[in-house]
């Protein structure tokens, strides 16, 4: 048995173990959404690619999550696991999330679960999935000679015309028109994902949009009920809705808000299920907007191929369709890099 | 004492004058009207001459409680307040240092602010100076400073040695050379002066200490900053302080006690989450009604939490726990930092 074989075997324990124990803050449907979206990208198809890429595993991996959401450690694990590295996955203290269960249906994989900061000793690779305060910290902390690849904190948009998109099997059923995609994007996680789209731009009439979106939110909330919300997030959120209340239009049900405003009174702050929509007379108003926050923007998830230059010059790393935002495949851009080639030191024969 | 009330506009005037009355008699043990009245009169007036709040009224205003009170968060980019765009007065900004962008607070005058201010000073700190030595930002250059304009209406003979590029320490030590005084100081600018100089304050002075940290990185905590000031500035009282830009009232405490508001100040403690009222003795979010906003905002709701007490006082305790970060999306700080510079 390959070590690709075991981390697919683990993967299949994942997929059918119970992991109400792991919710943290999602509720058990929103970790089982997230839980199987995640283990969904780690394909046999995409894990044989990878696993096809040349290169030398990093002997000990770091994975460190500090604020994250909770699966995004399984993809890094899985691949360095692949590779042949032994992995430490670093969780914050009291708040293991997924690395237990990760660990406990890990066979003989190597991979040991930890809150201790001291867990940097030894290691060639290092990667942290958290603020950027954190990576600093972190490459601060880093044994000498190890590689440390940081992934910090990202926003992202949608942008929304009202054209067709062809059927994609990853979308989940019930949620294929393009606002019932844009609710299953800003759904997953809560909406605290760097991937999920925290403003809506459209360019249909603000009163239409809020309207197909909030009957998409209202569904999506009944089959993914919200989880957790927390002190700072619920008073922050109020601000929001007063804020709204005075200068837009508010669609609002139970654990989700859509905030009607112009664009000058955007933020890409992402609060739970919380999201802003803005209506603008064409593409340039909306790549203006995001513009502000072009060197934090992540993925752009639309339904207009033809937007991409436009969303790439301001910053956008990832530019993908409606529904496929906080789903993508294995073998992806993230923060402007392909993410698979940190995962090992990749050589070249030439000889 | 004599407090000119003319800024104000006659449809105004009626609502200083009962402000007034009621700051002199509780002064006095003797509130000219109930707290609550007084409230709701200046939220009906108000909401009559502010959009934002009457954007923010829902249903009917019987109550204390029912009074909307306006997330500070709104005071950035709306106006909030009664005074028309064009309207001469005080303005006052937030430093913009934690959430982006800076609050601001309109009044037509500070004369009721000023009553208010210096009168519940008067009452909290044990002896009232001649003399202030401020490790604050000079009112005559920074005129939008609430803080420096509260402070520098305590003594006539007064020095600022805080500035853009941080603090002035041979200047502070300098003015402080000709004997004891009040000394104002942000934490912030108190830590700076720890590090740098950390000697003893002539005897006599009393030390107030206001803020937090935000925006600043500093290896202190403020009961650290608490501990270090009194073991090496040894000043003669240490006192802090409470204030808000958004609020034109202040509470007064000390390192070990509650903060104590003036009487035309109450605290409210809510559940973050729910909305709810706390009882007193358990933590929560703050929102203040303060009877000297006569020209903004009579209630606000902040990003700060404390525990409220039987008798008023209100035990501070920073800033509402972030959400441990549970997703991977920019954070306010975060937004605000990466925002690029349209004029750039």
């Amino acid at each position: 048995m390959t070590r690709w074989d075991e981390v697919r075997a683990w993967r299949d324990r994942l997929r059918r173990a119970d992991i109400v124990d792991a919710c943290d803050d999602l509720s058990p449907e929103g970790l089982r959404e997230a839980v199987d979206s995640a283990l969904e990208a780690l394909s046999d198809e995409a894990l044989h690619d990878v696993a096809s890429l040349r290169g030398q595993p990093f002997a000990r991996a770091v994975v460190i999550t500090t604020g994250t959401v909770p699966t995004a450690a399984l993809e890094w694990v899985a691949l360095l696991l692949g590779r042949g590295s032994q992995v430490t996955w670093k969780h914050p203290a009291g708040r293991p999330g997924l690395a237990p269960l990760a660990a406990q249906l890990a066979g003989g994989l190597p991979l040991r679960i930890t809150s201790d900061r001291d867990c940097l000793d030894g290691a060639d690779v290092i990667v942290v999935l958290g603020s950027d305060e954190t990576v600093r910290q972190v490459r601060a902390a880093a044994p000498k000679g190890a590689q440390v690849y940081g992934h910090g904190h990202a926003w992202s948009c949608a942008w929304v015309t009202g054209q067709p998109l062809p059927p994609d099997r990853r979308v989940p059923s019930g949620f294929t028109s393009s606002w019932g995609r844009v609710a299953a994007d800003a759904t997953l996680f809560d909406g605290r994902g760097c991937l999920s789209p925290v403003v809506v731009f459209t360019s249909i009439p603000l009163e239409r949009a809020l309207d197909s979106l909030a009957t998409a939110m209202q569904a999506a909330a009944e089959r993914w009920p919200l989880g957790i919300v927390h002190p700072s997030e619920a008073a922050l959120e109020r601000q929001r809705r007063a804020h709204t209340r005075v200068v837009g239009t508010r669609r609002r049900g139970e654990g989700w808000a859509l905030h009607g405003v112009s664009a000058r009174y955007v933020s890409p702050v992402a609060l739970p299920r919380s999201v802003a929509v803005v209506s603008v007379p064409s593409l340039d108003q909306a790549v203006e907007c995001a513009s502000q926050w072009g060197q934090a923007l992540s993925t752009v998830g639309t339904d207009d191929p033809t937007s991409a230059a436009a969303w790439f010059e301001i910053g956008a790393t990832r530019i993908c369709a409606l529904g496929r935002m906080q789903r993508p495949p294995l073998d992806r851009v993230h923060d402007g890099v392909r993410w698979i080639y940190q995962t090992f030191r990749a050589t070249a024969l030439e000889l | 004492m004599s407090v000119d009330l003319s800024a104000w506009p006659e449809e105004a005037r009626p609502l200083a004058r009962r402000i007034l009355a009621f700051i002199e008699g509780s002064l006095r043990g003797r509130p000219s009207e109930p707290f609550e009245e007084l409230a709701l009169a200046l939220h009906r007036f108000q909401a009559r001459r502010c959009p934002v709040r009457a954007s923010l009224t829902e249903g009917p205003v019987d109550r204390l409680v029912d009074i909307p009170a306006i997330p500070v968060g709104l005071f950035k980019d709306l106006p909030v307040g009664t005074l028309p765009p064009d309207a001469p007065g005080i303005r006052f900004l937030t430093s913009g240092t934690t959430l982006g962008g800076r609050g601001e607070h309109r009044m037509r005058s500070d004369a009721l602010y000023l009553h208010g201010a210096v009168s519940w000073a008067r009452r909290c700190l044990p002896t009232w100076p001649t003399k202030t030595v401020n490790l604050l930002l000079d009112p005559a250059e920074h005129p939008t400073s609430s803080l420096s304009h509260m402070v520098a209406a305590f003594a006539p003979k007064q020095s600022w040695h805080l500035g853009p590029r941080g603090i002035d320490a041979e200047g502070f030590r300098r003015a402080l050379a000709q004997g004891p005084a009040f000394v104002g100081a942000t934490s912030f600018a108190l830590a700076a002066l720890l590090q740098r100089d950390p000697s003893p304050l002539p005897p006599g002075c009393t030390l107030m200490i206001t803020g937090g940290f935000k925006g600043h990185t500093t290896d202190l905590d403020q009961d650290s900053l608490y501990d270090q000031a009194a073991t090496h500035l040894r000043p003669a009282e240490l006192v802090t302080e409470y204030g808000m830009t958004e609020l034109s009232s202040q509470l007064w405490g000390r390192p070990d006690t509650a903060y104590r508001p003036p009487p035309w100040l109450r605290a409210i403690v809510i559940d973050p989450v729910t909305e709810e009222p706390m009882p007193c003795g358990e933590a929560g979010q703050l929102r203040f009604v303060d009877l000297c906003n006569l020209d903004g905002s009579v209630a606000i709701e902040t990003l700060d939490q404390g525990i409220l007490s039987e008798d008023g006082s209100v035990a501070l305790l920073g800033r509402l726990p972030e959400a441990p970060v549970r997703g991977c999306s920019l954070t306010v700080e975060e937004a605000w930092m990466t925002r690029e510079d349209p004029t750039r």
